[in-house]
């Protein structure tokens, strides 16, 4: 997805500077996918590996949408579709 | 009116037709409530993410349901009472939606 955009233009030199492709919320916006608790395999991209939710300074994901999408993992593991810890 | 949609798991030891009782208790339950059952959605035999008073399998189960607030709150005592159902989640909802979710096509097409 668009995490991985990142490292496409940073690697051709290292003499120029640091470039770091601006990530954008992929909850936001005209393709905007939508948060719902019952569809883990778009939840699970943002979580790690032990099931933490991933903060929203990493992900980029908007600030109301990371609440959703707390929320929305959070009803996920309630339910026994996401684990608590992994 | 308000419209929910409450999720249960049963214990996976039920069969079809226990779990289709229990889904017409309900039902009678929520109409005596002046509560309407729209739709149900079955998602089938799932695994459990984790064990719930040991089970690792449970039947997941969707009622979309047009009511107040006091019916939920008397299917939740139900459920609470019914030894069989190990879970449950009453989620408000905008709208109903009788179409099936991702989890639902999932079970039909295995």
């Amino acid at each position: 997805m668009q995490k991985d955009r990142k490292n496409d233009d940073n690697d051709s030199s290292g003499s120029k500077p640091f470039f770091r492709r601006k990530k954008t919320c992929p909850f936001s916006g005209p393709e905007a996918i939508v948060i719902d608790f019952r569809d883990t395999r778009t939840l699970n991209k943002f979580v790690s590996e032990r099931g933490k939710i991933i903060p929203a300074r990493i992900s980029a994901v908007s600030a109301p949408k990371q609440r959703k999408l707390a929320q929305a993992i959070k009803r996920a593991r309630i339910l026994a579709l996401m684990p608590y810890l992994a | 009116m308000a419209f929910y949609e409450s999720i249960f798991i049963a214990r996976q030891e039920l069969g079809e037709k226990e779990i289709e009782k229990t889904i017409e208790s309900f039902k009678g339950i929520l109409e005596k409530n002046s509560a309407d059952l729209v739709d149900t959605e079955l998602w089938g035999l799932r695994n459990l993410a984790y064990k719930i008073e040991k089970n690792k399998k449970g039947h997941y189960v969707v009622l979309k349901i047009s009511g107040n607030g006091e019916a939920i709150h008397e299917l939740e005592r139900n459920m609470r009472i019914d030894e069989n159902i190990i879970r449950y989640l009453s989620i408000k909802t905008d709208s109903i939606n009788t179409e099936p979710s991702i989890l639902a096509k999932k079970t039909q097409e295995s």
